[in-house]
């Protein structure tokens, strides 16, 4: 409850204070300072501030030094002006039901009318923004992160799959591969065994067998020699380094791929810097114009307040023409008898009359008026405005001294504004070329990377002269081939020293030599002849066949080499890492699901909030019932009255008559006790009763009736929810009513302002 | 025509010993009434190394009754080496289980079945399988008995399995010449064709914990003609069921309580009951999970109440907003003709009453 009000400097209250109780009355005629205190006390509960019209008013009319306050401090400032004089603050003849849809009074009324204090439009308003698929807004914004993360996953995945595919049909190659070549060594086996059977049929049937088989021989050791020297020469492919070379492949392939996806990422960082850099020296530039305007408005302002001029006041005094009139009448009338008849006596009488004339002349036959001249303040402002002209070549609208600060503070925040956002902007561009040196340097680690990895495969390919990594499979295929035949020769030269009893190539050499220079050639018959020459042409053509079919098999050899290498240990981890994305995968899908459900779930919550926020009619119904209850107590009769919203549009009360009108279609008298009663009623809303209500001349319009029953309706609210009440009167019979209705009244008699003249 | 039985994580144990081996005996009557020629079991059949050790004794008396005809295999899952010290089963405590756990993999051959088994032990990584020599087919039926993960299943995600996700590429199958893989480690059932091969997991065959909803099944195969076929999922009633039941409670929250039939639940079920809402204390709070024990205790095996989303909010009761929108909400849940709408319901109570309360605490 308020307690006092003090009036330091207040108009034309100085250091003045007054008390106030739950019932407080300011009694006392027109211009006696009622409104005075009535403004002082809109002064200090809602202090306004700014440009508000309340502010603007109250400075215009108590100037800008004025001083009060009241007690308890913490009123001072407790209430919103539009709900004090919207809603507390009422004022007979003006009641009215004008409120701002919007203002936080109106707001905690809907509350609390429709949800207990919770108003369901603002809730049903924050869900549907959280169900919203507007791509602006946070959550959403985070759902097209997920979606995309899950995109990159997936095509990880089927990337590996795919690669895994590879691998698997490269295998499954290998195996068919492998299979052929096995058949082909077969095949090659049994042409040399006919080959060879060939061969011996011929040695025995030519009749120079033994010949013939010691000068081949013979010509198996050049070859075997031969095979030793070349083998030799080769002997950097003894050891198989297939799946050495496979992996020195795989890494390069792995850092290209690297080099490649860093270089993407680098064009980014690039990208983005770029629109760092523009964004950073637009907000440059803006912040020097603004800066240079700022500084100008800086010290103009300054200068202003420095240089602060008062308005001058001007006193003039007013000739009265009637009171001047009257008073010459007055001196004639005086003065006529005298003349006319010359009485002695009427002298004396004429003498009066002509000194009362002259006194009412002088005391009030003029009118002595103070104003205040404004021109050196619009002077003051010119100036600036011209000045401010000068400076920058700008022109300022602003025509009064206040409006001309408040532009100039204006243009230094704007300046201070804009000098933030640069700073801000130079961070992000700081920001951006980390990133850029970052990406650089990935990019050329990968790139280093990608060059050792091309190192290691050039040093190896070298080591074994080949130029590249199928030569390397067809140069050790061609090894391998030749170390089996040099064994298979190898195997047929010991048999055939075990015959000859030859202990060592170069003894089996000198043991042929001598039997191919003894041998003696035999002659064979005709059939014979022809045998053995068709002996010989199967011979030719086997040996023929051996050819081409090693040819084909040692390159088949080599397929199957080269296809072993990549093969071998390549599936490594892929199926474990593909479990690993199939399971970010299914994590990604659920948090995708989850995310879609709660925005879906917020969405029917919205919906659900804004039914309850939609289903106003029985609320207003039981509100319409409440305020004819209030109407009742202070007609003494009961209206029906109906509402469709909170606006004086959306009442209609019924008249004397029972015929239902708009408010503005009743009597002054039944209008003030409606807006009486509906502003009862909505206060109590807004504050839950506890509050302050404040009545200037509450019941000027009604009847004594009406204002008693009005009187026992505030006697009751006050009783019930403890609303203090303070009344602004000048009639005298209120204030006996209030005395004889309320307990605790304070009454402040207040008289009329003497003025000087 | 031969019948064979596919069964997965059992997970025998001493805390839940009599539910446990009531599942096991459960199956060996299902081997019993198939004539079951085989029953494999693809890991996991002990939930750790000493519950093995404990248990052995009453798993070989059991298996004794089997008829004579019927085999089981089994391999070792990541959980009989739980709490181990290195130590491994020792298969002769087993009885007539032929427990095999020579890495990496054995090939148990019954020719008399036509049947043959690639056995693979339970192995936290199959990388190296590529270099595994098989032996060539011989016209056998092969059927490939493994405890891992197959990547490419539509699996989806580890929480359904464990933290070792001993991935198994399917061309492992492929590779051995497998018609069948007899899975197990992953807890959900799901069958897939892949490759001409049905890849199969048949769940756990118990609840062994939350999360693990639908039916326990075994897996029942037809081996006939050299072809080997999956014929059903037969649930397993022993094992029961686990529920999860959001129950949302409002002003009235004993109502919702009493609600609650007792009659849906098994003995051997495994409940959990999340109560969520606003409640007027943390007294009140525990007041209804009490009640809520008192009524479901005795029905079922095992029943957790979960009270995390039960939120206290003093005057709740009579908040005017949250009396209407819960009268809104139980219409629109009353016309809610799908799960899926349910769920969304429950969502947007939780967000609204969420909302409520935070205005109502904000206010104060």
């Amino acid at each position: 409850m308020i307690r006092k009000i003090n009036l330091e400097s207040f108009g034309l209250y100085q250091g003045r204070s007054f008390d106030f109780a739950p019932v407080t009355v300011f009694v006392g005629p027109n211009e006696s300072g009622k409104t005075t205190i009535f403004h002082a006390l809109l002064d200090c509960l809602c202090r306004p501030h700014g440009t508000t019209s309340e502010a603007r008013s109250l400075q215009a009319r108590y100037g800008k030094q004025r001083n009060s306050s009241v007690e308890p401090a913490d009123w001072n400032g407790a209430i919103a002006v539009e709900e004090f004089t919207e809603l507390l603050a009422i004022d007979s003849g003006a009641v009215t039901l004008n409120v701002s849809e919007n203002a936080d009074w109106m707001q905690a009324v809907k509350a609390r009318l429709f949800s207990g204090g919770i108003d369901p439009s603002a809730i049903a308003a924050e869900l549907q923004k959280e169900a919203s698929e507007n791509k602006t807004y946070a959550h959403m914004k985070r759902l097209k992160e997920l979606q995309s993360q899950l995109e990159e996953i997936e095509q990880d995945r089927d990337r590996l799959a795919a690669r895994r595919s590879d691998i698997l049909r490269q295998e499954q190659d290998l195996q068919e591969r492998s299979l052929e070549l096995e058949n082909a060594d077969r095949a090659l086996h049994e042409l040399r065994e006919e080959h060879a059977r060939v061969e011996r049929y011929l040695a025995e049937q030519s009749g120079a067998a033994e010949h013939e088989r010691a000068r081949s021989l013979l010509a198996k050791i050049e070859t075997l020699e031969q095979l030793e020297r070349e083998l030799e020469h080769r002997s950097a492919f003894a050891d198989p380094r297939g799946e050495e070379l496979s992996r020195l492949e795989r890494e390069l392939e792995t850092s290209r791929e690297r080099v490649s996806r860093n270089t993407a990422a680098r064009e980014h960082c690039e990208h983005e810097r770029e629109g760092a850099l523009r964004a950073y020296r637009e907000a440059e530039g803006g912040a020097a114009a603004a800066g240079r305007l700022g500084e100008a408005a800086k010290s103009l302002r300054r200068s202003l307040e420095q240089n602060r001029v008062e308005p001058v006041p001007r006193t003039s005094r007013r000739p009265r023409p009637v009171v001047l009139a009257a008073a010459a009448g007055l001196l004639a009338a005086a003065a006529a008898p005298a003349v006319l008849f010359g009485v002695p006596e009427g002298v004396v009488a004429a003498a009066a009359v002509a000194a009362l004339a002259v006194v009412l002349a002088v005391s009030v036959g003029f009118t002595r008026t103070v104003e205040y001249d404004n021109t050196p303040i619009e002077n003051a402002v010119k100036r600036a405005r011209d000045e401010w002209q000068r400076e920058t070549g700008e022109s300022l609208a602003a025509e009064s001294y206040e409006g001309m600060i408040s532009a100039l503070s204006s243009i230094e925040s704007k300046a201070s504004a804009a000098r933030d956002e640069c700073e801000r902007r130079r961070l992000d561009l700081e920001d951006q070329d980390r990133k850029l040196r970052e990406a650089h340097s990935a990019e050329q680690s990968a790139q280093d990377e990608t060059e050792q990895a091309e190192r290691r495969l050039r040093a190896f390919l070298e080591r074994f002269g080949v130029a590249s990594t199928r030569d390397y499979h067809n140069a050790r295929a061609e090894y391998d081939g030749r170390r089996r035949r040099r064994d298979e020769v190898a195997e047929e030269l010991k048999q055939a020293a075990e015959r000859y009893g030859a202990t060592g190539r170069a003894a089996l050499r000198a043991q042929l030599n001598h039997v191919v220079e003894q041998a003696t050639e035999t002659e064979a018959t005709p059939d014979e002849h022809e045998k053995i020459k068709r002996a010989e042409t199967r011979r030719a053509r086997l040996a023929q066949e051996i050819t081409t079919l090693q040819g084909s098999r040692d390159r088949l050899a080599a397929e199957v080499s080269e296809l072993r290498g990549s093969v071998r240990g390549s599936l490594g981890d892929i199926p474990e890492q593909l479990l690993a994305l199939e399971t970010k995968i299914a994590d990604l899908e659920r948090e995708i699901t989850s995310f879609n459900h709660r925005r879906e779930a917020s969405g029917v919550a919205a919906e659900i909030f804004s039914e309850i926020a939609a289903e106003s009619d029985h609320v207003l119904e039981d509100l319409a019932r409440e305020i004819t209850d209030r109407l009742g107590s202070i007609t003494g009769d009961r209206r029906e009255l109906s509402l469709t919203k909170l606006a004086l549009e959306g009442a209609r009360l019924a008249d004397a008559g029972g015929t239902a009108r708009g408010p503005q279609q009743l009597s002054q008298g039944t209008r003030d006790a409606f807006m009486l009663a509906a502003r009862l009623a909505l206060a109590l809303k807004a504050r839950d009763g506890n509050g302050i209500l404040v009545f200037d001349e509450p019941f000027e319009s009604l009847d004594d009736e009406r204002t008693e029953g009005a009187l026992r309706l505030l006697h009751h609210l006050q009783r019930e929810h403890g609303t203090q009440l303070v009344f602004f009167t000048k009639d005298e019979h209120l204030l006996e009513s209030c005395a004889a209705v309320f307990e605790d009244v304070r009454v402040h008699r207040l008289s009329r302002v003497q003025r000087t003249t | 025509m031969s019948s064979i039985i596919h069964l997965a994580d059992l997970h025998l144990s001493r805390s839940e010993q009599e539910y446990s081996l009531a599942v096991f005996d459960e199956v060996l009557e299902l081997c019993r009434r198939t004539e079951a020629r085989m029953l494999l079991i693809a890991g996991d059949l002990f939930d750790t190394y000493p519950d093995a050790v404990a248990l052995a004794p009453e798993v070989a008396a059991r298996c004794e009754k089997l008829p004579a005809e019927c085999e089981i295999v089994a391999i070792p899952g990541n959980h009989e080496a739980l709490r181990s010290d290195g130590a491994s089963i020792d298969g002769e405590s087993l009885g007539r289980i032929t427990w095999v756990d020579t890495t990496p993999f054995s090939c148990v051959s019954r020719p008399e079945l036509g049947l043959e088994i690639i056995a693979v032990p339970f192995q936290p990584d199959y990388a190296e399988y590529v270099s595994w020599e098989f032996p060539p087919p011989d016209g056998a039926v092969r059927i490939a008995l493994m405890h891992g993960t197959l990547s490419g299943m539509w699996f989806s995600g580890l929480d359904e399995s464990e933290d070792e996700t001993a991935a198994i590429d399917a061309d492992l199958f492929r590779r051995c010449g497998a018609s069948y893989a007899a899975l197990g480690h992953i807890h959900t059932a799901r069958t897939e064709q892949l490759d001409g091969c049905y890849a199969c997991y048949p769940g756990s065959a118990r609840v062994w914990r939350r999360g693990e909803t639908g039916a326990r099944t075994a897996q029942l195969l037809d081996l006939s003609g050299g072809v080997i076929r999956p014929r059903e999922a037969v649930t397993l009633e022993t094992a029961g069921r686990y529920h999860e039941l959001e129950l949302p409670v409002g002003i009235d929250p004993d109502r919702a309580i009493e609600d609650l039939d007792p009659s849906l639940f098994g003995s051997a079920d495994y409940l959990e009951i999340s109560l969520t809402g606003l409640v007027e204390s943390q007294d009140e709070s525990a007041r209804l999970s009490k009640s809520l024990r008192q009524r479901l205790q005795s029905r079922v095996r095992r029943l957790e109440i979960n009270t995390e989303q039960l939120e206290p909010l003093s005057g709740f009761g009579s908040l005017p907003l949250a009396r209407r929108f819960l009268d809104h909400w139980h219409e629109r849940r009353r016309r809610a003709s799908s799960e899926e709408e349910v769920r969304i319901l429950l969502e947007a109570r939780r967000i609204a009453l969420g909302k409520i309360k935070q205005r109502v605490e904000g206010r104060r």
